[in-house]
């Protein structure tokens, strides 16, 4: 098996009207066959699993035993976890200072005594971290490598399709109709933005636990994301983004359009990819019916959305009494559910089947809001979708006549 | 570390590889690597999940300058399965980017 790492340029922001200034890393590993029977994107989610040492190990499993080139892709705010391997570059963690400052009136308040002299926000956490048996919590951002900020999910899926594309282009061999997505919590999520994105590109998504819209808490900074313990100190951390909610109009307002193309059970959208596609997408989910983060309800509707749009869905629901130790380790969110294992269970329940992808049709694709189009269309010989996102044009409206609004 | 469970091995190993793997064991988990055995399992050991797995599994191909067959990675049910396969890949020549 050869492993091999790419660099190529990531999908512009067209929602944003930016281009990128960080790279796309990818990590690809190619089995020991002429031609593999297709490839496969792992998509990590926000936890371990994103570890590079157990990334390596689900790459080469899944490429040893099932012939499959398997992918690993750095897109975009991938990275965004300081906990995690730093092989895609280090996530920093900004400390909001009101909060140090509270930390430190909290100190003073529960009889802590200041010593020393405090120059700056440094003296002052140092201070704090002394006496360990007082426990504080900071307000604190973090900072993916290279500028990168919160997008979510728009901007991962089209660079997960860039990279799908350039690999082509360079030439690896495999079945490009059998193009297979896996991922837990989030990397399932951007696994259906795929599919949403350019829905005859992927022969199969196998997720495990994947909400269906956006989370609120992470891109609103206001929300905690995620905690992160150092001692005595929590750091309650979100990551940092472009979106703001207060002022409508603005390219940054995170309203219902943004929202809608970020939903992938929204059925005017789905009634898009239907059209467009030739429904060969496979869907196996699995979902806890306690999970706290991605709505058991949100999922069996996803479920019943795709198959009224006929396509080949199953969902296994588990509750706690179907916990094993082995393939299900809690009923919490994500399961505990190793990738690996995840794979195996579902990817034989799933047949390949002779379809051109969506360079290949060169589809377009329109998904209008309220207020905004989201157009999308795929050329051969490109690596990125020609994406754009404008205004509906209102000139088509027709102006109601006096008696019409009389009546 | 918890009490061994009784677990059998697969393929062979010998003492000598066994020693080594459960010194980088007893490196990467912080564990005692004297109270590893052949029959030693991720259960018996605390901090021995999938993550620890996966570090383990690298440091003892980098240790042992191998390269484990994909499709075996997983398949691991003890210590002695593991010097097994570092055996096995060391007999067979499967040494890292060869």
């Amino acid at each position: 098996m050869a492993s091999t790492v790419y660099e190529f340029a990531g999908q512009p922001d067209f929602e944003l009207n930016s281009d990128r200034s960080h790279p796309v890393s990818m990590i690809v590993e190619t089995p020991d066959t002429e031609m593999a029977d297709g490839l496969v994107f792992v998509i990590p989610g926000m936890g371990g699993e994103k570890d590079k040492h157990y990334s390596e190990m689900i790459r080469r499993y899944i490429a040893s035993k099932h012939n499959l080139v398997v992918v690993s892709v750095d897109a975009h705010c991938s990275t965004c976890r300081p906990n995690c391997s730093t092989e895609f570059g280090d996530v920093t963690i900004d400390i909001e200072p009101t909060s140090i400052v509270h930390a430190l009136g909290h100190y003073v308040s529960q009889g802590g005594v200041v010593d020393v002299p405090l120059q700056n926000h440094n003296d002052v956490i140092a201070l704090l971290k002394r006496d360990l048996s007082m426990t504080f919590k900071l307000k604190a951002t973090l900072e993916p490598p290279g500028g990168q900020y919160q997008n979510f999910g728009v901007l991962a899926a089209l660079d997960h399709l860039a990279a799908l594309h350039f690999l082509i282009d360079k030439g690896h061999k495999f079945d490009t109709s059998n193009v297979i997505c896996i991922g837990s919590s989030h990397g399932g999520y951007i696994a259906h933005m795929m599919h949403k994105l350019a829905p005859n590109t992927i022969n199969g998504i196998i997720d495990a636990s994947a909400y269906t819209e956006t989370v609120p808490s992470f891109i609103d900074g206001k929300w905690t994301e995620f905690d992160l313990t150092d001692g005595n100190f929590t750091y309650e951390c979100s990551t940092t983004q472009k979106w703001q909610f207060v002022q409508p109009g603005e390219p940054t307002f995170f309203g219902p359009d943004r929202a809608l193309i970020r939903d992938t059970v929204y059925d005017d959208h789905l009634a898009v990819i239907a059209d467009a596609s030739s429904q060969t997408c496979q869907f196996r989910m699995i979902h806890s019916t306690v999970d706290r983060v991605s709505s058991p309800y949100l999922k069996a509707r996803q479920r019943d959305l795709l198959k009224a749009r006929g396509f080949d869905v199953r969902l296994d629901v588990i509750g706690e009494a179907d916990v094993d130790g082995k393939l299900i380790k809690s009923a919490d969110h994500g399961m505990g559910i190793a990738l690996n294992l995840l794979f195996d269970r579902y990817y034989p329940t799933m047949s390949r089947k002779v379809s051109k992808n969506d360079r290949e049709r060169g589809t377009e694709l329109i998904f209008q809001g309220p207020k905004l189009s989201y157009a999308l269309t795929y050329r051969q010989g490109q690596i990125h979708a020609d994406a754009t996102c404008s205004e509906i044009d209102i000139s088509e409206i027709e102006t109601p006549t006096t008696s019409q609004i009389a009546s | 570390m918890k009490a061994n469970s009784m677990t059998t091995a697969k393929g062979s190993h010998s003492p000598d590889t066994l020693a080594r793997v459960a010194t980088i064991l007893g490196g990467e988990l912080a564990c005692n690597p004297t109270g590893i055995t052949a029959h030693t399992t991720a259960d018996d050991v605390d901090g021995w999940d999938s993550l620890a797995h996966a570090r383990l599994i690298m440091k003892i191909e980098e240790v042992f300058d191998v390269r484990f067959p994909g499709d075996r990675l997983f398949d691991l049910d003890c210590v002695g399965d593991l010097v097994a396969l570092v055996n096995d890949c060391t007999r067979a020549g499967i040494v890292a980017n060869g």
